[in-house]
């Protein structure tokens, strides 16, 4: 009998390891190179007062990836953004989109897809069935996952982008009733390869970035709140003087953040500048806005 | 006159007792780039540092009251002409026309009468101005600010609106 018990026991212990290293693997894996953008979803799944753990539980089949493009969702399948969440697990830092439709939650995701250009800091989804959004921006405030923001797409729909402290992989899951997307962040063991950003209180500057080297025509990119949505491009030299001074209006100010862009020709000059990019106060006029150390060789585009 | 009053937030505007602290002498014609509804409720968030007095909706003209008259408004980038001046928003977009409709017209012609009259304001461009008018008070001889608004802009019929307010004023 006690031969029999020891190997109940041994066999119990076989089926345990081969069991939780399957899940292991799956839960380590670290790159896919397969387009399929979401895990298969549970359409069974129980109802627990532990969102955390059913949503946990509902991504185990999904990989962490870097992979630069990704879709997915239903068409028309919702029309808001009525929150954005965040959660933090063992291993990965998770903001959660919730959708809604008539501003209702709504049962399914919409349309999406997913940009993670190599060696960027951030996640762009873009929405381009969501017209209306209850929260324009926040702080996570995690280790890899830092903050968000919803901007109305330069062609219809909004875009909401991710961003991470530093270098990422990611999964996305669809979950629905309520829809809901979620997109987890790990980080990854690889330096970023551009510097993220400038970011203000009402001016996100993506294009150029600190200490990039211009070219002309300089393209300036980014969005914003600010008043009226107007915005002012200053570039001065080294000297604090002005060489070129804009002003473009981005496509929101006041229910989302606005996106902007333009190209303009630079004057002739080499050397180090400083790109602003903001607004005047509408209290007294002050500069408010980002700004970045640029170097422009004189070089006619 | 009737009005939905929205509050700013008290981070977006500075209290005062005008026309006692301050000279009330101006009114600045201003376009939203947004929605009306919209622009009551940013103005009512604490990040927006900035305001107007009053935004007059598009289809109707229904005006909605974010900042008391006695105190000063964050929406001409002059703190000066912030200090002297009554903001009025008015919903729409500068490049599109089909914003300014007849009811928008009249019913801010009524409130700047009504203001005209309350505070004595001068009845000439001089007091009844744009956004753009405004002078950028860090460059001299530039106007609109160092972002040089554009606002009201190509499509505000002035003299359509200073008709209109005058004949409100005598009324």
């Amino acid at each position: 009998m006690k031969l029999f018990g020891a190997l109940v026991w041994v066999g119990l212990l076989a089926v345990f390891l081969v069991t939780g290293c399957g899940q292991g693997t799956q839960k380590e894996e670290t790159e896919t190179t397969g387009s399929s953008s979401t895990a298969p979803e549970r359409q069974d799944r129980q109802e627990t007062t532990d969102e955390a753990k059913t949503i946990d539980e509902e991504t185990t089949g999904a990989s962490f990836t870097a992979t630069p493009e990704m879709s997915g969702g239903t068409e028309g399948a919702a029309d808001g953004i009525q929150g954005v969440r965040f959660e933090r697990s063992e291993g990965y830092e998770r903001a959660v989109i919730d959708f809604g439709s008539g501003g209702a939650p709504s049962a399914r995701v919409p349309a999406w897809s997913l940009s993670s250009p190599t060696g960027e800091g951030y996640a762009r989804i873009t929405l381009p069935d969501v017209d209306s959004t209850s929260v324009s921006d926040g702080s996570f405030g995690g280790s890899i996952l830092d903050n968000f923001y919803v901007v109305r797409a330069p062609d219809a729909g909004m875009f909401l982008d991710l961003f991470a402290t530093g270098a990422f992989q990611y999964r996305v899951t669809e979950l629905s009733d309520p829809g809901r997307l979620a997109i987890d962040y790990r980080p990854a063991s690889v330096e970023l390869g551009f510097p993220l950003p400038a970011q203000a209180e009402r001016t996100v500057l993506f294009e150029p970035r600190a200490g990039e080297t211009v070219t002309n025509p300089l393209r300036v990119s980014g969005y914003s709140r600010n008043f009226e949505a107007s915005n002012t491009i200053i570039l001065r030299d080294s000297n604090g003087n002005v060489l070129l001074q804009s002003t473009v209006l981005s496509n929101d100010w006041l229910d989302a953040w606005g996106y902007f862009e333009t190209s303009l020709e630079l004057p002739a000059f080499e050397g180090q500048a400083v790109l602003q990019v903001g607004t005047e106060s509408p209290r007294d006029g002050s500069f408010e806005g980002a700004e970045v150390p640029v170097t422009y060789g004189g070089e006619r585009g | 006159m009737t009005h939905l009053y929205l509050p700013a937030n008290s981070n977006n505007y500075t209290a005062a007792n005008r026309p006692y602290s301050h000279l009330i002498d101006k009114i600045i014609i201003h376009v939203t780039q947004g929605s009306w509804s919209s622009a009551l409720n940013w103005f009512q968030n604490p990040r927006a540092r900035a305001s107007a007095h009053y935004t007059v909706r598009s289809s109707d003209g229904y005006l909605g009251q974010s900042v008391a008259e006695k105190d000063i408004g964050w929406h001409a980038a002059n703190w000066s002409y912030n200090q002297t001046s009554i903001g009025i928003e008015h919903e729409g977009f500068v490049s599109d026309p089909k914003w300014f409709t007849e009811a928008m017209f009249d019913s801010s012609a009524r409130l700047s009468a009504y203001l005209v009259t309350k505070y004595g304001i001068p009845l000439d461009r001089a007091h009844i101005l744009g956004h753009n008018e405004v002078p950028d008070p860090y460059a001299p001889g530039q106007y609109g600010g160092v972002t040089n608004h554009t606002d009201p802009g190509y499509y505000w019929d002035w003299y359509k609106y200073m008709d209109y307010v005058a004949y409100y004023a005598a009324v």
